[in-house]
C-alpha cells in the first residue's frame, strides 16, 4: 500500500487506535503485525526474502554474540593470553560478518542485478552467438533497503556498538518496521532498538508534531511532486523537439521533482512514525542550500550517505590496498595529493556503488561517476581553487559567494539528472547532445513547462514558492517549533491552507503499490 | 599530544583544536580529513588505525584521538 493513499490513512488510524489501547508490554507486537500486513499487502509474493535474509542477519548476529561471550570466558581463564585470544576471536567474528554480508548480497544481486549481468554476458558473448536467458526476477519490495539496514546492523555488533538481538520476532521488527520498509530511511539499530520495543504512552505533541508532518509531506508528495512530475516527464520523452533550454529546465524540473518526491514521503512516514512516539532518522536536511557537491551527499538521503560512509567508506579507505596506494601517491605524485589517495580509492568504489544500488544499468553507473568525478575533481583541484579565488578577491564569507556556490551546486547536481532522467543511456546521451547544441529559444510557454495548463503551472509555482520558504526557515529552526508558538488561529489557518491545496491539486492514489520515486530502487 | 596537535593544525589550519571537543559531530571534520589524518597518524606514531575504530566518539577531540593512538600502541 503505497503512503499517499486513502487506504493508508485508514490503516493508519485503526493502528494508532489499537496501539493505544494496547497494553503497553505488547505495543512492539502490534508494530510487527502491522508492519507483516503493510509489507505482506504491498508485495504479497516475495515476503519470503525478507525472511530469508532477517533470519540470516538474526543467526549471524547471535552468534557473533556468542563469540564475544566465548572470548571473554577464555581470557577470564588466560589472562596473560589475552591479547591472542582477542584476535582470534576477532578472525572468527569476521568470518561470521563476511560469510552473512556474502549471503545477503547474493540474494540482493540475484533478485536485482542478474538481469544487467546476464544482459553484459550475452553482449560479450554475442560473437559465439551464444544467448543466456535473461532472469526475469520479482524484485521484493524494500529489498536494497533492508539488506543494507540488516548489513549495518551486523557490521555495529561486530565493531562491539551494539548487542545482538536474540529475539527474532523484535529483529524483524526492527527490519520490516512499516515507514521505513519501503523506501528508507536507513535507520540505525542504536537509537531504533528501545524506541520499537518500549510501548509508548500517548503523549499529545506526538500526535500533533506527526500529523503536521504527515500533512506536509502530503503537500510535497501530492501537489508539489505529482504536478512536476508530467512536467520534467514530458521534457525527458519528448526531448528531441525540446529546445536545449528547455532540456536545461528539464534536469532542474527533475531534480525538484525528487525532491518533493522522496522527501515528502520521509515527512508523512517520519510523521506516522512520530504518532507512535517513534522518531526515525532524518534523511534530509534542506539539500538544495548545500555549497558543494559533497555537502549535497551529506544533506540529501543522509541515511544512504551515512551508510556508505561508515560501512563502505571507512573500512575500504583504511584498508591495506588503500594506505599502499596512498604511500605510493605520496612517493609518485607529492604529499598533498598522495594524502587523497586512500579517499579517492574508497570514494571509486562507494560511488560505482551508490550508482548500482539505485539500478543496475549503465546510466546510473555514469550518474555514480559522474558525483564521484565532482567529489573527487573539487579535492585535486582545491588549491587551484583557493588560488583563483584569491586572485578574484574573493569573499568566502559574503553572501554573494555563498549564493554563488549554492546555485553552483545546484545546477550541477540537476545536470546530473540526465542519466537517471532518460529512459535508458543512449537516450541520455541523445539528451546531452541536444541540450549543448539546441540553441534556439522556447517558442512559447508551453515549451518552457510543458504538459500543463497555465492555471495549474501558477498552482505548482505557489506550492514551490511555499515549499522553498519552509526549507529557508527550517534551515535556521524547526518550523513545527516556530507554528506551535503562534496564536491556535494561525496555525489552524496553515493547517487548512494545506489542506485546501491538497484537495484541490492534490493527486490521491488509489493503488496499493508504487506511486514513489525512490520505492524502485 | 604536541606531535598530534601538530598534524591537526597542519591538516586543517583554521580550526582550534584545543578548544573543540565536538570534531565529528559538529562537522568540523569531515571523513576526508578523518582519512588524510589517520594516515598521518598511521606514519608518525607506527600504529594501524582498524575501520572498527571509525567512530565519532575516537575523533571528536585531541583527547580522544590521543586515547584512541595510545589504546592502539599499547595493543601493539
Amino acid at each position: 500500500m503505497t503512503v499517499n493513499s486513502l487506504f493508508f490513512l485508514l490503516f493508519l488510524a485503526i493502528l494508532f487506535l489499537l496501539y493505544y489501547v494496547c497494553p503497553l508490554r505488547y505495543r512492539w507486537l502490534l508494530l510487527l503485525a502491522a508492519s507483516v500486513f503493510f509489507y505482506v499487502l504491498a508485495c504479497a509474493a516475495s515476503p519470503l526474502y525478507l525472511f530469508l535474509t532477517s533470519v540470516i542477519i538474526w543467526i549471524a548476529g547471535v552468534y557473533m554474540e556468542r563469540l564475544d561471550g566465548e572470548c571473554q570466558e577464555k581470557i577470564a581463564q588466560e589472562k596473560t593470553a589475552s591479547a591472542q585470544w582477542k584476535k582470534q576471536y576477532k578472525q572468527k567474528k569476521k568470518r561470521v560478518l563476511t560469510a552473512a554480508i556474502i549471503l545477503n548480497l547474493a540474494i540482493l544481486l540475484i533478485l536485482k542485478y542478474s538481469g544487467f549481468f546476464v544482459g553484459i554476458g550475452n553482449s560479450v558473448l554475442a560473437f559465439a552467438k551464444v544467448k543466456i536467458p535473461t532472469p526475469d526476477f520479482l524484485v521484493p519490495l524494500g529489498i536494497s533497503y533492508y539488506t543494507l539496514i540488516g548489513i549495518g546492523y551486523l557490521f555495529d555488533i561486530y565493531k562491539g556498538k551494539i548487542q545482538a538481538q536474540k529475539n527474532y520476532a523484535k529483529l524483524l521488527l526492527f527490519l520490516a518496521y512499516f515507514p521505513q520498509i519501503t523506501q528508507g530511511p536507513l535507520n540505525r539499530y542504536q537509537p531504533m532498538a528501545d524506541q520499537l520495543y518500549e510501548g509508548h504512552p500517548f503523549a499529545y505533541h506526538n500526535f500533533s508534531y506527526g500529523c503536521q508532518r504527515i500533512l506536509w509531506g502530503l503537500f510535497k508528495k501530492m501537489v508539489v511532486a505529482d504536478n512536476l512530475h508530467p512536467v520534467s516527464q514530458a521534457v525527458f520523452t519528448q526531448f528531441e523537439s525540446m529546445t536545449g533550454l528547455t532540456c536545461f529546465l528539464g534536469c532542474i524540473y527533475y531534480t525538484v521533482w525528487m525532491y518533493a518526491d522522496f522527501s515528502g514521503y520521509i515527512d508523512i512516514v517520519a510523521g506516522a512514525s512520530e504518532l507512535f512516539g517513534i522518531h526515525i532518522a532524518e534523511n534530509f536536511a534542506r539539500p538544495f542550500f548545500a555549497k558543494s557537491v559533497a555537502e549535497y551527499w551529506r544533506r540529501w538521503h543522509i541515511t544512504l550517505s551515512a551508510w556508505f560512509r561508515d560501512y563502505m567508506f571507512y573500512p575500504l579507505a583504511v584498508s591495506k590496498p588503500a594506505v599502499n596506494f596512498g604511500k605510493w601517491g605520496r612517493k609518485h605524485l607529492g604529499v598533498r595529493v598522495g594524502k587523497l589517495f586512500p579517499s579517492l580509492f574508497a570514494l571509486a568504489f562507494v560511488w560505482t556503488c551508490t550508482g548500482f544500488w539505485h539500478d543496475a544499468s549503465w546510466r546510473y553507473v555514469f550518474w555514480g561517476f559522474g558525483n564521484g568525478a565532482l567529489i573527487m575533481g573539487a579535492m585535486l583541484l582545491e588549491p587551484y581553487f583557493n588560488r583563483a579565488k584569491k586572485a578574484l578577491r574573493v569573499k568566502e564569507d559574503s553572501f554573494l559567494w555563498k549564493l554563488f556556490c549554492i546555485i553552483r551546486t545546484f545546477l550541477l547536481v540537476s545536470l546530473l539528472k540526465v542519466f537517471p532522467g532518460a529512459a535508458n543511456t543512449g537516450d541520455s546521451l541523445r539528451f546531452i547532445k541536444q541540450m549543448f547544441t539546441n540553441f534556439k529559444l522556447p517558442a512559447g510557454w508551453q515549451e518552457v513547462v510543458p504538459a500543463i495548463t497555465k492555471g495549474d503551472a501558477l498552482l505548482l509555482a505557489v506550492s514551490l514558492l511555499l515549499m522553498f520558504l519552509v526549507d529557508v526557515v527550517q534551515e535556521k529552526q524547526p518550523v513545527r517549533d516556530v507554528l506551535a508558538k503562534r496564536p491556535l488561529v494561525v496555525r489552524w489557518a496553515c493547517y487548512l491552507f494545506l489542506l485546501v491545496f491538497i484537495l484541490a491539486i492534490g493527486r490521491f492514489q488509489i493503488s496499493m503499490t508504487g506511486g514513489f520515486a525512490y520505492a524502485q530502487f | 599530544m604536541e606531535k598530534l596537535l601538530e598534524i591537526l593544525r597542519e591538516l586543517r589550519p583554521d580550526v582550534d583544536f584545543e578548544k573543540e571537543k565536538a570534531l565529528i559531530d559538529d562537522a568540523v571534520l569531515d571523513s576526508f580529513d578523518i582519512v588524510s589524518l589517520v594516515g598521518e597518524i598511521n606514519d608518525a606514531f607506527q600504529v594501524e588505525v582498524p575501520f572498527e575504530a571509525m567512530e565519532a566518539e575516537n575523533f571528536n577531540s585531541v583527547q580522544a584521538i590521543y586515547n584512541l593512538i595510545q589504546k592502539l600502541q599499547q595493543e601493539g
